[in-house]
């Protein structure tokens, strides 16, 4: 339209009028048509679209009124139709605009300015064009965009919203007049109203993502973006972006995950063993890298094809899963924590990472019990498949320093293990394996041990020096192996310790040695045995009520059991430490302090304990008296629990010697070979008998 | 209600029957600012005006008003047009009375505007007759 002049049709009856307009509108420029009268317009104008219509009112035959009402009709709203009428007839320029007309132009026409006249409506016809092609653009730009649009005020509130359909994620759909702080939760509400306030001082981080919980319970995720208008007002464009953050996570599946077993891979299994291996160099902690290979696999694949073999590793994965569940390992971990411990590097090869190892054998029990998991058969397509696994184990630090190492070692290892005949485990380091698996073994002897009645007991006299009877006996526990014969307590308390079955074993303990020595007491040679305590049990919060269950069940008196517990339990000063003992004395029962000095006690602290009887550790008993450092301390010792009110007990007792020794310091009892090894129950009621002459010696 | 004849101008007496300032002023929007648009105009009046004139002559003698108004509407545009006040006057007084319907009157006033065409004609001729 702008190559070309406008086009303007003129409608007069009157010629001279007629070939003034023409002139005075071909002198502005425009091209002019001329019709004679109403008719004629309407016919001009089908033959040659105009730009603009000018009517004469006064026409014969269709006037221009109805001229101008007929063009309205058809060519809609927008269309420039000026009607031409008298000045004094202002009755008609009333009706012009009731039949639509644009404008008007009064005679006697001031022809000069006509041209003028005629351009300025012009230009606002182009104006109001153009505001409708930039409506219409701009209402097909928002129905193409993907985005929900708000328009907000300097408080917040919302001036207008172009909503996409369908979208519910809202609990309530902006409307103007609403605050953005009622139609989204408050923390991203204050969130956006944030970003427009930066949006509107030219700031940056004008993109707000946040996520919302649809209707129909699916979460969605949406990114606003905020553009300032014109300093007051601010742009808000809300888009729908779940379908991108699927894909982010599918292709972040795609790169951590593997597809088949759905467990973490390589890449993933390496960064997060870089990652604990960093936080165990912090923390000064251990881990180990499990590599496991299915043994025979490649047969399985070969013989049964893909498919099973597919299968397979997706069931082995489950299994593994299995393996790892915390419930079973560290109680800590949350499942998915602990499933993503768990890799598979490809093919057959798994790995299991183990982190803040306490013990080395913890990972090989983790072994054992993925072999154990694995070695049940597996139904696959109706067919029974039995497969073993071959696993190496590396620790960190001990056997690399990195994550490449860590796998490098414990494939490694793997190796090691398959060509020990495969279904089996290897540490990197043999001697580890070797040491791992004798006190796995050793544990699991234990656990039996109890089962089978493995577990005797022995005690030793300690000889009251003032009546010279034996009054006490320290309970000991002994342990017949049906293979390696007798155990020393030496070898397996130590692991009944760290594996914690010392709370079964001291249990047990504890209650033959109050069932025997309720025996003596009922036999009329009344005898109070002393029991150790290991800190594991005395830690146990059950204990009180444990000791009391059990000195009902063998009907023993408290007054003849005494608990010895070591300095290093009770370094512990806890009001729980306080409690348990005190409730102990409660009862009736003696506390004796076993191996007294070979600790750090401090005094006011010891004094504050209510215990009965300290006992003088073997170390300082031997060599007395020629060991003049020993003498030194064992003088110190007597003189200091006679300060405190406890009485003493020397343990280590072998010669006459050191027997008068003692004696003569005021010790209450004494303990050892020169009094009597460790006996057999058995052998109790004619030591208790017996009479030892030492006390009257002096 | 007839005029009275102190009202009957003679054609060769009173003011200029042209007001030349109003064809001056289409110089402005002539294609190359002289006369020439102007003296198209005058033509065109010559030859329309006389069949408008006859039109009145008949809507008078028909006694029809509405006739009589659409033609006296129509000259008197186009009279006022070419500059000649009086005369256009006199139409937009006819075009009034058809409006009211007093053909009589009318028929008076035709008669002056007839006069007053006359010295119109005159002067326009004249008007032509000088050098373009």
């Amino acid at each position: 339209m702008n190559d070309r002049p406008w086009r303007i049709l003129v409608a007069d009856d009157e010629p001279v009028t007629r070939e003034l307009i023409k002139a005075a509108l071909e002198k502005a420029g425009f091209q002019v048509f001329l019709a004679e009268d109403g008719e004629d317009a309407l016919r001009q104008f089908s033959d040659v679209p105009c730009d603009m219509v000018l009517l004469d009112v006064n026409m014969p035959g269709l006037n221009g009124h109805q001229v101008c009402a007929h063009l309205r009709r058809q060519l809609g709203e927008e269309f420039p139709i000026v009607m031409v009428t008298g000045m004094d007839d202002i009755d008609s320029i009333r009706r012009a605009y009731d039949a639509g007309a644009t404008d008007f132009i009064v005679k006697p026409v001031n022809w000069p300015l006509l041209g003028h006249r005629i351009r300025y409506l012009f230009r606002g016809v182009q104006v109001v064009n153009d505001l409708h092609a930039a409506n219409a653009r701009n209402a097909a730009m928002l129905q193409a965009l993907p985005d929900s649009l708000l328009r907000l005020n300097a408080d917040g509130m919302v001036l207008d919203a172009h909503l996409t359909t369908g979208d519910t994620a809202q609990a309530r759909r902006p409307m103007p007049g609403d605050h953005i702080s009622g139609v989204l939760p408050a923390d991203i509400a204050h969130r956006m109203l944030k970003a427009a306030e930066l949006a509107r001082i030219g700031g940056d981080g004008l993109t707000v993502n946040y996520a919302l919980s649809r209707n129909d319970g699916t979460e969605h995720h949406y990114e606003a973006r905020m553009a300032d208008i014109n300093g007051e007002e601010t742009l808000c464009l809300v888009r729908d972006v779940t379908e991108r953050k699927n894909a982010e996570r599918d292709i972040h599946r795609l790169a951590f995950v593997d597809s088949l077993t759905g467990l973490p891979n390589r890449l993933s299994f390496v960064q997060r063993l870089d990652r604990e291996i960093r936080r165990a160099r912090r923390e000064g902690d251990r881990l180990a890298v499990l590599f496991l290979d299915l043994d025979g696999f490649k047969n399985i694949n070969d013989s049964l094809g893909h498919g099973i073999g597919d299968l397979l590793l997706q069931r082995a994965a489950d299994r593994l899963r299995q393996g790892v569940r915390p419930a079973d390992l560290v109680a800590r971990a949350d499942p998915l924590d602990a499933e993503s411990n768990l890799a598979r590097l490809g093919g057959d090869e798994f790995t299991v990472l183990v982190p803040s190892l306490h013990h080395a054998d913890d990972a090989l029990g983790l072994a054992h019990r993925i072999h154990d998991l694995l070695r049940r058969p597996f139904i696959l397509d109706g067919r029974e498949i039995v497969i073993t696994a071959s696993i190496g184990i590396a620790l960190f630090p001990d056997d690399g320093a990195d994550a490449e190492a860590l796998l490098m070692h414990a494939d490694t290892a793997m190796y090691h293990a398959k060509d020990e005949g495969r279904d089996n485990c290897q540490f990197y380091r043999t001697a580890l394996t070797v040491e791992a698996i004798r006190r796995l073994t050793l544990e699991s002897s234990l656990r039996q041990a109890i089962e089978r009645g493995e577990f005797f007991m022995a005690y030793q006299p300690q000889l009251d020096l003032a009546s010279g009877r034996v009054l006490s006996l320290e309970a000991l526990i002994r342990w017949r192996h049906p293979e390696r014969g007798l155990v020393s307590p030496m070898e397996f308390i130590p692991a009944a310790e760290e594996s914690g079955l010392i709370v079964l074993i001291g249990e047990w303990v504890l209650r033959a040695a109050c069932a025997d020595a309720a025996r003596w007491v009922a036999a009329g040679t009344p005898v109070r045995v002393a029991v150790n305590l290991s800190a594991v049990q005395f830690m146990q919060p059950e204990l009180v009520r444990r000791v009391r269950a059990i000195l009902a069940e063998t009907g023993l008196a408290a007054q003849w059991l005494e608990l010895e517990v070591t300095e290093g339990v009770l370094m512990e000063d806890s009001a729980t430490t306080m409690t348990t003992l005190k409730d102990l004395r409660q009862d009736g029962i003696q506390i004796a302090l076993d191996d007294f000095g070979t600790g750090y006690s401090s005094l006011s602290y010891l004094k504050r304990l209510p215990l009965n009887r300290i006992k003088i550790d073997r170390s300082f008993v031997r060599g007395l008296p020629a060991d003049k450092e020993n003498l030194a301390i064992v003088r110190t010792i007597v003189a200091l629990a006679g300060n405190l009110g406890f009485t003493l007990v020397a343990e280590g007792i072998e010669t006459l010697e050191q027997a008068r020794l003692l004696r003569d310091m005021e010790c209450e009892a004494l303990q050892g070979s020169y009094i009597s090894a460790p006996v057999a129950a058995a052998a109790i009621p004619a030591l208790l008998a017996a009479y030892w002459p030492l006390a009257a010696a002096a | 209600m007839h005029a009275t004849p102190k009202d009957i101008r003679d054609p060769q007496a009173g003011p200029a029957p042209i007001d030349r300032k109003v064809l001056d002023q289409y110089r402005e929007i002539d294609p190359s600012g002289g006369p020439g648009l102007a003296h198209r105009i005058v033509r065109i009046y010559i030859d329309s005006a006389a069949e408008t004139l006859r039109q009145i002559e008949q809507a008078i003698a028909g006694r029809d008003p509405e006739a009589l108004r659409q033609a006296t509407h129509s000259l008197k545009s186009s009279t006022a047009s070419i500059g000649a006040m009086s005369l256009a006057d006199l139409f937009r007084e006819l075009e009034a009375m058809a409006k009211a319907a007093r053909i009589d009157d009318a028929a008076v006033v035709f008669d002056e505007a007839r006069n007053e065409y006359e010295r119109v004609l005159v002067a326009l001729r004249d008007l032509l007759a000088e050098a373009p």
